[in-house]
């Protein structure tokens, strides 16, 4: 009869998205490093297959009645990705660290191949090397001394470690940092780490402070970029939408009726 | 007798066209940039006795769908690849079958840099494609993109005589017919642009719900018209009948 209900539902199912995308930033509100996401809206049209068989479309003379393309609701492109700061938080801890600004630090995954990580709080595994909390190696792989009583790494990347005997910390090493011409286009693999896509670009390295990158905050963690009020005032909207759309049903669903109701 | 019966059926079918409409409306109402669709009446502003001689030639049967192209509200999004028209005009895009125009400035860069849609479609400026070395270049209101101080380049923007005709091909593009008049750059003085914010949609939801409303009550009115009908040649196939 109409497109109007599969109009309605695709409608319904946009907003649905929108909400568990909403969910998903407002329940990590507090989880260090957490970048939200958006979820993008776009309308769709259809194009109609031409005229059926057995008709003359020139007598017809159908392009005036019938559009080339009709209306078939609102579809989602994307998610994006939104990689903006999150707010800073000093903690203290010497294992915590934040990336101020731009750029991600490489690390090793188990299978030798690299990630990017976002930073957060790292520690020093058995072997002496800096790692993730989840074990992955930092890229380089520093070695750190195991008589070391203190690691500290410096806003350009440069990681020092005070030894006893020595009054000076002496310096183990150099973190590189990398980044990307379309960050928004990586993929997260959860835990602050994310790999590179076609999409995203190549990782160009280089050193923290130089080149558009950030500088390593040690003592520091990156909070979630989530504005929860941001975050309500969508949740109100897609409420809202979703309820127009739902009435859009209960309107077709009546004409439904009515159209049933001609004949007694 | 019959016309009425096509009357009330011709009646239903425009108010079922105009639900699509409404629903389409409704769907869009949180879409960036999205033009509400207007119903047009064939013969909207045209004398009454050109009203009854198309009722007979049965010309006015079609509901012609027109866009209303007022630009709809800001909305800042604080990303800095999202632009908007604050007036006319449109973006200009390449795509593999040739230039689409959009008023929706969701932007972003492709892995070699370039100023891409969302789709992956380059975006057009005045001097062809715009490659970005850094995400955060700064567009002032002219369509001038600047990085670390340099102009590097300036978004194309155009205008079309009667945008009403362009040709919609979904997810905010749309395609320059002839009907859409002859297009022009708009020049750096009248081109209003905000970088960071996005176009909402122009759809009015409580004019939709008025819609929505009276498109029912119309059908419903419609229905009851066909079914008298139906009762009163019932009662005289009877009556005429039994005799």
């Amino acid at each position: 009869m109409s497109n109007a209900l599969q109009i309605a539902a695709t409608g319904m199912q946009a907003q649905q998205a929108n909400l568990e995308n909403i969910a998903n930033n407002l329940s990590n509100v507090n989880t260090p490093g957490f970048k939200r996401s958006s979820v993008g809206f776009v309308d769709l049209m259809m194009r109609i297959a031409g005229v059926p068989a057995g008709f003359d479309a020139d007598a017809l003379d159908l392009s005036a009645s019938m559009p080339s393309r009709i209306g078939a609701g609102v579809g989602i492109t994307s998610m994006l990705r939104h990689f903006e700061s999150g707010e800073l938080r000093k903690t203290d801890s010497p294992f915590d660290l934040a990336i101020r600004g731009d750029g991600f630090l490489e690390v090793s995954r188990a299978d030798g191949s690299s990630a990017f990580w976002r930073a957060g709080t790292f520690k020093v595994n058995s072997e002496g090397q800096l790692t993730t909390q989840s074990g992955l190696v930092i890229k380089p792989g520093i070695a750190i001394p195991d008589n070391a009583q203190a690691v500290n790494i410096g806003a350009d990347g440069r990681v020092r470690v005070t030894v006893p005997g020595q009054s000076a910390p002496i310096e183990v090493g150099q973190l590189q940092m990398a980044r990307f011409a379309s960050a928004a286009e990586l993929e997260a693999v959860g835990d602050n780490i994310y790999l590179p896509t076609s999409g995203s670009g190549e990782a160009v390295p280089g050193r923290p402070g130089e080149d558009g990158l950030g500088t390593l905050a040690q003592g520091h963690i990156e909070a979630s970029n989530v504005k929860i009020v941001d975050e309500m005032v969508n949740l109100m909207q897609a409420q809202r939408a979703y309820q127009a759309s739902l009435k859009v049903v209960q309107a077709f669903d009546e004409m439904s009726a009515l159209t049933n109701n001609l004949r007694k | 007798m019959q016309e009425v019966l096509e009357i009330a059926l011709g009646g239903m079918q425009k108010d079922v066209a105009r639900l699509d409409r409404v629903a389409m409306n409704i769907a869009n109402v949180m879409t960036p940039a999205y033009k509400r669709a207007m119903v047009a009446p064939a013969l909207a502003g045209r004398p009454f006795s050109e009203h009854l001689s198309a009722f007979e030639s049965r010309a006015a049967d079609t509901l012609q769908t027109v866009f209303d192209t007022r630009p709809g509200t800001l909305k800042p999004t604080g990303r800095l690849l999202d632009f908007a028209l604050t007036g006319g005009g449109y973006f200009e895009i390449a795509t593999d079958t040739g230039f689409a125009y959009t008023r929706l400035g969701s932007f972003r860069r492709d892995a070699e840099g370039r100023l891409v849609t969302a789709e992956g479609q380059t975006v057009m400026g005045k001097g062809g494609v715009i490659t970005l070395a850094g995400a955060s270049p700064k567009v002032d209101a002219a369509g001038k993109i600047f990085e670390k101080g340099q102009e590097i380049g300036q978004i194309k923007i155009v205008h079309f005589e009667r945008p009403g005709a362009l040709l919609a091909l979904g997810k905010g593009m749309w395609s320059a017919g002839p009907a859409a008049g002859v297009m022009t750059p708009v020049a750096d003085a009248d081109v209003q642009l905000r970088q960071a914010f996005l176009e909402n949609s122009n759809v009015n939801s409580m004019h939709e719900m008025v819609e929505l409303s009276r498109t029912v009550r119309h059908f419903e009115a419609l229905q009851k018209i066909a079914q008298g009908y139906d009762e009163m040649i019932g009662l005289a196939i009877q009556k005429l009948g039994d005799s």
